[in-house]
Formats: structure tokens, sequence, C-alpha cells
């Protein structure tokens, strides 16, 4: 599964320079920071000022953190298949297992951030 | 980026000028103050005592603080408006000439100026019946309020010492009280302080014209020597502020001290201030702290109960209790001192 992965990866660095792949990384980023800052900015605040409801909040957020994830990958997707659309496949290939490690990663962090830096931070 | 650009360039034409919108709302301070319910933080976590590490404690005690948000935005305001046990005010009139992070500089010496009195109370009630317990402390005067015509104003910090004031005649004196009497003038006279990291350093500060006064506010406490005292303890960095967790954190080192365990597998919370003889102090938030317990479900809520006619904390929490329809009288505790909480939690265990 993993040599798999990993041809396809060639691949892809095949298909677009590195120019061309930091391109869509940093676009999608900010794109979806664009979307995606308001919401974090507004739970947060609402965070602060429902502190007794502190762990819905921190639920809310991590799901904005994971929806962030996800529309950070799609744009990144979007973008190189409108660069080159005849390697849409081999996109997916790629990016479908990082957005869920990823997503995985967020969820592991978020849920450590529940349970064990909250009732830190509240002393 | 140009790819997402011009694919989302009708959405970004119509949607930037409501997103600048939202984000004024979300980012512009207004001079309001925003009080709602905040939390239970358990005294154990922001002191250990080196003493009984193997007693069982099997219930809890906690401070409880609330959200007090100087200068919120647009958009807090606004929810804390639809909050309905949020207090929303004008920014209070000792809170207008300073900024948000010293507000939390005043906040933190509150809370390190209660945590030490916290621990002289409760050593002293201990060590009447163990002498194994030291207690030993000294007098100091900090700094605890600024003006904002002070000379100097960045270099003097709050929670900085007062050491010495050089006077008329170069008399110097060292009680902040004598100043008045050696500074007949407008000056400039020496002050000398000494920082939170030790070193000492002195200002040359003089009179407003206006006032009259140096503009500097000092606040006497009692700080406990950790070296001399028996048994040591550490303290945990706090994101808390205030005083009116004292009498919770009195209780609190007094059940780490104590053979028995005054918490009876209850979780056990309150307010209000701790003075140096044991007696307590009205606090402020009384509706945001009242919720708070309430809905973090507390067995024993200590309230300060002072028998004022005019106003009283306990009569202001039944009253929030009667206006949220909470039921109190099983968990509501109206207490005047140290000695009543003890009395009351001790008599749990009959």
């Amino acid at each position: 599964m993993m040599k798999k992965y990993i041809a396809s990866l060639k691949e892809l660095k095949q298909s677009f320079s590195y120019k061309a792949l930091f391109d869509a990384c940093i676009g999608a980023f900010v794109f979806a920071l664009i979307m995606m800052a308001p919401v974090f900015i507004v739970l947060i605040q609402l965070l602060v000022v429902f502190m007794y409801k502190v762990r819905t909040f921190t639920i809310l957020l991590i799901v904005a953190a994971l929806f962030f994830n996800i529309i950070y990958h799609r744009l990144f997707k979007q973008v190189l298949i409108k660069k080159n659309g005849e390697t849409k496949a081999i996109v997916d290939q790629v990016t479908n297992p990082v957005m869920l490690v990823t997503t995985f990663v967020l969820l592991v962090l978020g849920l450590v951030i529940l349970f064990v830096m909250i009732p830190i931070w509240l002393v | 980026m140009n790819e997402l650009a011009h694919t989302y360039r009708h959405a970004i034409k119509y949607l930037f000028i409501p997103y600048l919108i939202l984000l004024f709302l979300l980012v512009y301070p207004i001079e309001y103050y925003v009080q709602s319910p905040g939390g239970l933080s358990e005294v154990e976590d922001l002191i250990e005592v080196d003493y009984n590490l193997d007693k069982n404690i099997e219930g809890s005690i906690s401070t409880t603080f609330v959200m007090g948000i100087p200068r919120p935005t647009i958009f807090m305001f606004l929810a804390g408006y639809f909050n309905r046990y949020a207090d929303l005010m004008v920014l209070p009139t000792n809170y207008q000439t300073y900024s948000n992070e010293e507000i939390s500089q005043i906040s933190y010496q509150d809370k390190y100026i209660s945590v030490n009195a916290a621990i002289i109370v409760a050593y002293e009630a201990i060590s009447e019946t163990n002498p194994e317990i030291i207690i030993d402390y000294q007098a100091k005067t900090m700094v605890f309020g600024k003006a904002n015509y002070l000379e100097h104003y960045a270099d003097i910090a709050f929670g900085d010492e007062f050491v010495s004031f050089k006077g008329d005649n170069d008399v110097i004196v060292t009680e902040v009280s004598a100043i008045g009497g050696v500074a007949t003038t407008s000056g400039p006279y020496e002050f000398t302080f000494k920082n939170t990291e030790g070193t000492e350093y002195t200002l040359s500060i003089s009179k407003n014209a206006e006032s009259g006064v140096f503009g500097i506010t000092f606040k006497n406490y009692y700080l406990v020597d950790s070296e001399t005292t028996f048994p040591h303890y550490r303290l945990t960095d706090s994101n808390i502020g205030g005083p009116s967790g004292g009498l919770l954190q009195t209780l609190s080192i007094y059940n780490m001290l104590s053979e028995e365990d005054i918490t009876h597998g209850l979780k056990v919370a309150g307010t209000g201030t701790i003075n140096y003889d044991g007696s307590i102090g009205y606090i402020g938030g009384v509706k945001q702290k009242i919720i708070t317990a309430y809905e973090n479900n507390v067995d024993v809520f200590f309230i300060p109960y002072l028998g004022d006619v005019s106003y009283d904390n306990y009569l202001e929490a039944v009253n929030v209790c009667e206006a949220y329809g909470i039921e109190h009288e099983s968990w509501l505790i109206p207490v005047a001192s140290f000695q009543d909480a003890l009395d009351y939690l001790e008599g749990l265990g009959d």
C-alpha cells in the first residue's frame, strides 16, 4: 500500500513542478483560512462569553478545524486538477490519504486539548 | 492562488464588504465590561503541599471563577447581551485608565496576595493543634495602582515592592504612611522599589501639579517565607486572577495539612476573599458564580454572609436562585469566616 502511494507521489511530482505544487498549497491554505478564520474567531469569542460551556465550544472548534482541513484539501485538489485535468485520479490517490491522516491528527490533538489541556489551563 | 481567485471571483466581489463588516464586529473593542459565568478550579491544581502525601482526599475543593471581559469586541458584547446569565456594564472607572494587560496584571497580583493570605490562615489554624506546622511571613508594600499622570509610568510595574522614600532634608522612610510627613513640596523625590526579580531601582518622581499627589497606590500585604515555613509548598502558574478564591484556598490548604478529610467525598466550592484574621470579605459577580456552581453540580457552595442589612452576597445569591428557579436550601451555605466553613464541613462527618 505504501509502495503504491510512493509511486503515486512520484507520478504527481512528474506532472507538476514544485512551484505549481507550492502555489496550490499556499493558495488553498490562504483561501481556506479566509473562509474559516471568522468561524474560528466567532467560536473563540463565544467560548469566552459562554465559558461555562467550554467543552461544548471546544468540540465545535475541533469540528471547525476538521472542516478547515477538508476545505484546504478540496481547494488544493481543485487547483491541481484545474492546472492539469488529466491528473485527477493521481491527485486523489495522493491527497485523500493525507487528508485522512491530518484529520486523524487534528482529532487526536483536539481530544488532548479537551481532556488534558483545558483542565490544566483552568487553574 | 490565481486559479482560486479566478474561480471564486464572484463570491469575492459580493462578499468582500460583508466580510470586512464581520471582521470589524469581531475585532473592534468597545469601552464596556462583560461579566459571565466561568467555571470551577480545583485548588489542589494550584497549590501542592509536601505533607500527608499518602492521604486520600475523596472529594474536591474548588474556587469559582467568572469571566470578566474588559473592552469586549462588538460581537462579544452582542453575545453577552443574548447570554441570560451575563451582565453588561460600562467599563468600571478604575479600569478605564488601564490597558487590558494591566488589568490582568492587577488581577494576578490580587490572586497572589490571596493565596499567600490563604496559606497564612490555614497554616496558623492547623498549627494550633499540630506544633510541627511552622508559618513564617513578612509584611510588604507593593504598587497596586498607577495614575495616568504618574512620572516614569512605564518603569514602575504593578506588584513592585516599595523599599524606601527619600523625603525633605534627605530623610529616608520605609513606611508608605510616613511619606506624607516628609514630602511637603511638589518634589521631585526619590522612590526606591524592588521588582519581582529582586532588583532594586530608584526613580525621581514629582507630585502632579493638578492633583497634588504622586499618582501611585500602594497595598500592604503579607508574603509567606517559603524557606522557613514547614511543610514546603509549590504554587502552579495560574491563568485565573482575582482574590475571591481566598476562602476556598484556605479550606483546601487546611485539608492538605489535616489528618481528617474535611470534604467527606463532596464537591465543595464557594467564593469569598480571606482576611488575615480568618474573616471573609464580599465578592463581585454573585449571579455568575451561582450559575457556575449550579451548572457544575456542586454539593456545597460557601458564600459570604456578613449580616449587612443593606447588601449581602448571600441575600443576593438567594435572589439569583429564586429568579432562575434554582433550589438553594441544600447547597448554598452562608458563612462569615473560615472557621464557619470549617465547622460546617467538620459537622458533616458527625
